[in-house]
């Protein structure tokens, strides 16, 4: 294995796998899914690579979707670990249903979301790696992100009347 | 509502980001990954089948985890995909590794760094429950980020608060030092370079926080050196380094009262101890322990650096990098451990054995300490830190605080110069002397300090901006020594 390898991986893996637990809620299947995604970058050979951090989320995520269609497998994980986290700290709070909340949007728009927030990726980037029309990224992101924002509130609510 | 949505999205967005940077995860290095383990040759078969007989040798080893996990609707091993990932703990199910609900005998290090700008940065309380030490250091300096100007108590700073860097944390622990990478999107904004260093001081004080870390190197976006504005991190930094306080000898202070008599001495009385202690009280970032002599004869005491034992965090879970111990002759009244994380204080544990209490103070840092002797009733007092540009070697000043306004007020402190004599003027910005005078100190120079009070009023007619400056003056040629200075405006 070269250098290359080790270097990409280092620099990839660790956002590539919060990436893909993010959006699928599963981190077995987002190992995986990560796994997966670099033998396939591998398979190809590191030259052939633009631009190999959006490639590989790109990658990864077809992987975790597809490996999801196949098992089907729902898992209520960060509401488990929501319930652990009881805090007058609202942003840790926050964070914890912000990532249940990501689980209630469409797979697909969970992705965009993901690409765009946490991976930076501009509008365009993401219309050509998703292959969607470079018109509807604003227009998706802004629907879920209100998604979340309701669902947020939703739970913040939620959480007040417990206290 | 709808007045701003872009930028509202842009915000829940960037809390997004900050929720999956933290979110734990159990990473697999490269040399398990997949491509390090696949043959150089093609197909795939090889590690599939690795892979799978990984699963098998693991989900034997652990298989009451799978018990533990949700039911799926297929059997364990029916699936050639699973890796030795699938074997790992649930991070839901793992205990909490340290937590506001802290045991009673150890401090908690749920605790981030804000800042004072020109005091040493604070701790601010936040629940750390990540299972490493990597994810607990990350998740401090994420929930750092994160926490909001309005969050941050009076007097405090975030400075990291509108410094979104949002690509992640990234830790590496060797040893006593964490290597810690940020990616940044953009460079770091702060307004000059106090505020520079005020945040570099948070990012220290946050990332060794952890136990067993006392050094921590910063680099940004895969390895570059760090740049905060005009600051360069280009080397491993502790506590100390950017405490501003600067290098602090590692001083034994004892005082012994006991007095040859004759024929013989009478038998001292045993004296009975107690103490206390304030934070922020005397003065700003002081930290003052007492302890006070109820009854009998104390006969000695000696204030000095505590054992290793009790400077090792990892090994003493209630204490944090630095500790003083103040030997008293006498009995603790209340022995025991109290847990009072306020910075720099985190801890006093008192030890009565052998008609000696020793008690130890467990700090965040090795900072500038003083000891004072109060008398009636008699009191071993040590102060710990203050204001990093009002402190010396031998002088204190604990009122005015710099900044401070006023024809009138009082000029209050500890000194420990020759023969007592503390000698303060007041400057205008044309170096004339608005006022002087002298004043004698409790003490004179020893390793104990002395106490000095002055009530200093100003000429009616000054105004604007001046500065007090506290001195003594060399006995050997004139010149003035360890001067303090403390910009004053008087309106």
């Amino acid at each position: 294995m070269t250098d290359g390898w080790r270097e990409l991986y280092e620099l990839e893996y660790p956002r590539l796998l919060r990436a893909l637990l993010a959006i699928g809620g599963d981190p077995d299947a987002a190992e995986d899914a990560a796994q997966e995604a670099f033998v396939k970058a591998h398979k190809q050979g590191l030259a052939t690579l633009d631009r190999p951090g959006a490639w590989l989320l790109v990658v990864g995520t077809r992987e975790l979707l597809r490996q999801r269609r196949r098992r089907r497998v729902e898992h209520e994980r960060w509401a488990e670990r929501r319930t652990t986290e009881t805090s007058a700290f609202d942003a840790v709070a926050d964070r914890a249903d912000l990532l249940a909340a990501l689980q209630q949007l469409p797979e697909r728009q969970r992705a965009i979301v993901v690409a765009r927030y946490y991976y930076g990726l501009s509008y365009d980037d993401i219309a050509s790696h998703f292959e969607i029309k470079s018109g509807t990224v604003g227009a998706t992101l802004h629907q879920a992100i209100e998604k979340l924002r309701q669902i947020q509130i939703a739970g913040r609510l939620a959480r007040g009347a417990m206290r | 509502m709808k007045t701003d949505e872009p930028r509202d999205d842009e915000i829940l967005g960037r809390a997004l980001s900050r929720a999956i940077e933290t979110a734990p995860v159990d990473e697999t290095p490269y040399d398990k990954s997949r491509i390090a383990m696949r043959p150089l040759g093609r197909g795939t078969s090889f590690w599939r089948v690795a892979a799978l007989a990984a699963t098998i040798v693991v989900a034997g080893a652990l298989g009451s985890m799978f018990l533990d996990r949700p039911a799926t609707d297929e059997p364990v091993a029916g699936q050639p995909s699973p890796t030795v990932a699938a074997a790992r703990t649930p991070a839901a199910t793992i205990t909490p590794a340290s937590t506001t609900s802290a045991l009673p005998n150890a401090i908690d290090h749920g605790r981030i760094y804000l800042s004072r700008l020109d005091l040493p940065p604070v701790a601010f309380a936040v629940p750390i429950n990540w299972p490493t030490a990597e994810q607990r250091i990350a998740a401090r300096i994420t929930d750092l980020r994160a926490l909001r100007q309005d969050q941050a108590p009076p007097g405090t700073q975030n400075l990291l608060w509108n410094n979104a860097f949002q690509g992640g944390v990234r830790v590496v622990i060797t040893g006593d030092l964490a290597t810690v990478d940020l990616m940044l999107e953009t460079p770091w904004t702060t307004s000059g370079s106090a505020t520079s260093r005020a945040l570099l001081q948070q990012l220290v004080y946050t990332a060794t926080e952890e136990p067993g870390i006392r050094r921590v190197l910063f680099t940004q976006n895969g390895g570059a050196r760090m740049q905060i504005d005009q600051v360069v991190v280009d080397k491993p930094l502790t506590r100390e380094d950017v405490s501003g306080y600067g290098l602090v000898d590692n001083e034994t202070v004892t005082e012994d009262q006991s007095r040859p008599c004759a024929p013989t001495c009478p038998s001292p009385v045993p004296a009975r101890l107690s103490n206390n202690y304030s934070v922020d009280s005397v003065a700003r970032g002081v930290a003052r322990f007492v302890v006070q002599v109820d009854s009998g004869d104390w006969q000695t005491f000696t204030v000095s650096k505590a054992g290793a034992d009790s400077m090792d965090d990892a090994k003493t879970p209630w204490t944090s990098k630095y500790a003083l111990e103040v030997k008293v002759k006498g009995t603790e009244v209340k022995p025991g451990l109290e847990i009072i994380d306020q910075s720099p204080l985190r801890a006093i544990q008192s030890v009565t054995a052998g008609g000696a209490t020793t008690y130890v103070l467990a700090l965040d840092d090795q900072r500038p300490w003083r000891v004072v002797l109060l008398t009636n009733p008699d009191r071993v007092v040590v102060d710990i830190g203050g204001d990093p540009s009002t402190i010396n070697k031998t002088i204190a000043v604990y009122a005015p605080k710099p900044g401070g306004s006023g024809r009138q007020f009082t000029l209050t402190g500890l000194s420990r110069t020759f023969e007592g004599t503390t000698a303060w003027r007041v400057v205008d910005s044309a170096r004339r002397v608005v006022a002087s005078g002298n004043t004698t100190a409790s003490r004179g120079t020893s390793a104990l300090w002395g106490t000095y009070q002055v009530s200093v009023q100003l000429p009616a007619t000054t105004s604007g901006s001046f500065t007090l400056e506290v001195y003594w003056v060399s006995p050997r040629d004139g010149s003035d020594v360890d001067v303090v200075q403390i910009p004053l405006t008087v309106r």
